[in-house]
This record gives C-alpha cells, structure tokens and sequence, in this order.
C-alpha cells in the first residue's frame, strides 16, 4: 500500500473561500492559455481530418460558406459567443487574409477551428480513432476500491504522467477511501488498447473532497508511475486555464468519455468506447457550471474543454449527472494552481 | 454568491448494492451505472464482482433510474432513495 499524502493542499470549502473564489480575478490569464499547454501540437487540423468522414456532410458545407464567404466568416465571432476578445483574434487574423488557396486554407483552419463550436448540436458520437489528439489523453479508468467494489471512470492526461479526474474517482467515501488500484488505458477503443494499461496507485486530491466531500471540491488526479511506457508518457496533455463568468457563460464546450452504457444505441456501441458530445455551458456558479450534454454512470472526470488557437484548454472535470442539467467541477484559480502542482509531480 | 452557488447540505450516504444475474447465475464484469437521476449524483459506474455484486455509494436523497449492462444484454430498474438509506437491487439480465 503506497501511503498517500497526509497533507492536502488546504483548499477546504468554508464561506469565506467561496466568496473569495467568487472573485477570481476576471481578467483572463495569460498563464492559463501559455503556462499549461504540455504539446505544442497544432491540434485542430489533425481533428478535423479525422472527423471529417463521419461529419463532411453536415459541417463541409458551413465551413466552406464561411471560408467563401469574408462576411459570414466574421459573424463567427458573435456565433461563438460573448468571447469577444476570442472573437477579435480571429478576426484580426483573418483580416490579413487575401483569397490565395493557401489563405483560403489558413481560412478554413480557422473555421475548423470553431468545428467544435459548429457541430455542437449534434448528439453523441462514437470517437473511432482514439489514437488521434486529443482522444488518446482521455481515458478510461478501471477502479479497485478499497474494499474490494470496481468502479469504471474517465480521466484526462494533462501532463507525462498526471492524469486529472473526479475527486470521487480517487477517493470513494463509502469505498474505503483511496482506491487500491486503478487501471489507466488511455484512448481505450474498445476491446482495442492502443497505449496499453498503467496500474497506478499514487492519487492526489484536496481536503475539501476527501475531508468534506463537498461537491465543489470533487477533483482529484492520478500520478502514473515512473516505470510507465515512453509511449504513454509521450501522449501529450490538455491544457487547463480558469475563466472569468463572462466567458464560460454559454461557452461551447466538449465533452468526451467512457459511458458505461456504452453510448447510444446503434451499431457503434460498444464496451469500453469512447464518446463525444458538445453543448453551450447553460449556468455557471463559483465551483462549477452545468451543460446538456448527455453523460451516463463511467463519464466521471472526464475533460470539458474548449478550443482557443488551436489548443485544448480544459475549463472543468466532469462530475455529476442530473436531469436538470449535468455538471463538471470548475476550473479555479486554486484547482489550476493544484493541477499545475500535481502535472509537476509526474513530470 | 449567487443562489445557484448553494448546494445543498445532503449528505450523499445513500447506497445501492445488488447483484446482476443471468439465469439465475451471477454475472462479473458486467456494468451498473445511473442513467437518470433527479438528484445530482456521481457519473461513477459500478462493475460486477466474481459473484456479481456492485455498489454504488455516496448518493443523495432522490430517485435514480439504474440500468445493468453486459453486451447487448441489458436491465433496467428505478429506486427512490431516502437519505442515508441502502437498497438492494437485483438486476436479471
């Protein structure tokens, strides 16, 4: 049994710390958009190949629209949303833009940028080639409770060896506390383990999940051992960044995990495959925010994030389901100080 | 503080344990997850012991739509949950 830490980084929930964390400094971080970005990977054209044969039908059309069309492509900004200063960064750039095929190119990958943003209306879709960024940082989690009970969840790697999940992920009150195993395939595809399995057994978490269990603390992280395989180690990570309200507010976001279900229903389900699914934040609050997108028991941890230049910023961990409206655990300026340390520890 | 910031003071002790069968003989490895609750809850799925037990632990109060799943092979079952109770469920596959 490896011992975990005694000491927790003191970020226990009282009234005073949910005023103060209310008041997060509403300017945006450079530091959260440059400090937290483990590859330098342009990410978005590699996603846009890959789910381009499943999705050419219904986003080709309003890409090349935009990319046609200078004046649509501009109101991007406002279909993006509140995010104004998302939005004048891609206009500025596409203002310098003539119409060469190199800039139309530069233009499209812009626009397929927002793909993420476009598409968000459909329903869940089967990620098949989960070798690609950024499905191969997402994965599943096989836990051995304490007392002997498994649970299955999601994590996300945000680093070499750290992988970010559900406080309940890590540590399970009515399991005996920090689990005694769990099981780490990383862009699991169904019976398919592209990057194999790490047993881990070190775990991080803060005092306000496991000694409170309070819900605005629910997060947690997985520190991979030293003997993990170069080519787990070398998968690359999210980013992670904390926003201000008015910019997580009806922010597009994704959402992608190991629904126990095994995602809806139709020839692509299948145990342990991955899922993906993008809907606009529907309310924000301090510690967290809610979103519609359909989540089933198995998706704890998994990474709701968002695209800015081509980055994957995680904006929160998801957590809970609920009817009224599921929800992940807030990226802070105390979680992100905490996810920092933590991607540190299994650097 | 806004009032959506308030969560409520529950106290997520409430459990649901039980086995997952198959002509009437235990199933491993088969998954016991929450699909539908109108409770926040935990999106932590069980899996099934050697004897086919699972727990899904620290619930709320509230009324939960459970599903078993192995395959193609699927049950379903819903329980309402008072705070800090323990149900038993059996799934048949």
């Amino acid at each position: 049994m490896v011992k975990q830490p005694t000491k927790l980084p003191a970020e226990g929930f009282d009234a005073t710390q949910h005023e103060s964390a209310a008041a997060v400094d509403e300017s945006m971080s450079p530091e959260a958009f440059t400090a937290d970005i483990d590859s330098g990977e342009k990410e978005f054209f590699g996603l846009f190949a890959k789910l381009a044969p499943i999705l050419v039908s219904t986003v080709l059309p309003i890409i090349k629209k935009r990319v046609l069309n200078r004046r649509t492509l501009r109101r991007v900004g406002s279909v993006v949303g509140s995010v104004s200063s998302l939005a004048g960064k891609l206009l500025s750039e596409s203002d310098e833009l003539t119409e060469s095929d190199d800039e139309v190119e530069a233009e499209l990958e812009a626009a397929a940028e927002q793909m993420e943003v476009i598409i968000g209306t459909d329903d869940r879709i089967r990620i098949k080639n989960t070798t690609a960024i950024p499905w191969r940082r997402i994965c599943q989690l096989t836990i051995r409770a304490r007392n002997g009970a498994q649970h299955v969840g999601t994590g996300f790697m945000i680093g070499k060896r750290t992988v970010i999940t559900a406080g309940h992920c890590v540590y399970i009150h009515s399991a005996g506390g920090w689990p005694a195993h769990i099981d780490v395939s990383p862009g699991r595809n169904a019976a398919v383990y592209p990057f194999g399995t790490v047993r881990a057994i070190q775990y991080r978490s803060v005092a306000g999940w496991v000694n409170s269990k309070s819900r605005n603390h629910d997060y947690g992280a997985i520190i991979l051992p030293a003997n993990t395989p170069g080519n787990v180690q070398s998968l690359g990570g999210f980013g992670f960044g904390y926003w201000p309200d008015n910019l997580l507010n009806q922010r597009m976001v994704n959402l992608s995990g190991y629904p126990g279900d095994c995602g809806k229903s139709g020839p692509d389900r299948a145990t342990g495959s991955q899922w993906w699914m993008a809907r606009r934040i529907k309310s924000v609050s301090s510690r967290f925010f809610s979103y519609d997108i359909d989540t089933v028991g198995g998706q704890s941890g998994s990474p709701v994030w968002t695209v800015i230049n081509g980055q994957r910023i995680a904006l929160g961990i998801h957590t809970n389901g609920f009817v009224g409206g599921n929800s992940a655990t807030r990226i802070t300026k105390p979680v992100f100080d905490n996810l920092k340390s933590w991607r540190q520890q299994g650097s | 503080m806004t009032a959506s910031d308030a969560v409520p003071n529950t106290s997520r002790d409430g459990t649901v344990v039980g086995r997952v069968l198959l002509n009437g003989r235990a199933v491993p490895e088969a998954t016991v997850m929450i699909v539908e609750g109108h409770t926040s809850h935990p999106d932590l799925a069980a899996l099934t012991d050697d004897h086919g037990g699972f727990v899904l632990g620290g619930l709320d109060a509230g009324w939960y739509n459970l599903e078993a799943r192995l395959g193609d092979r699927v049950a379903r079952r819903s329980v309402e949950l008072a705070a800090g109770e323990h149900v038993t469920v059996t799934f048949t596959l």
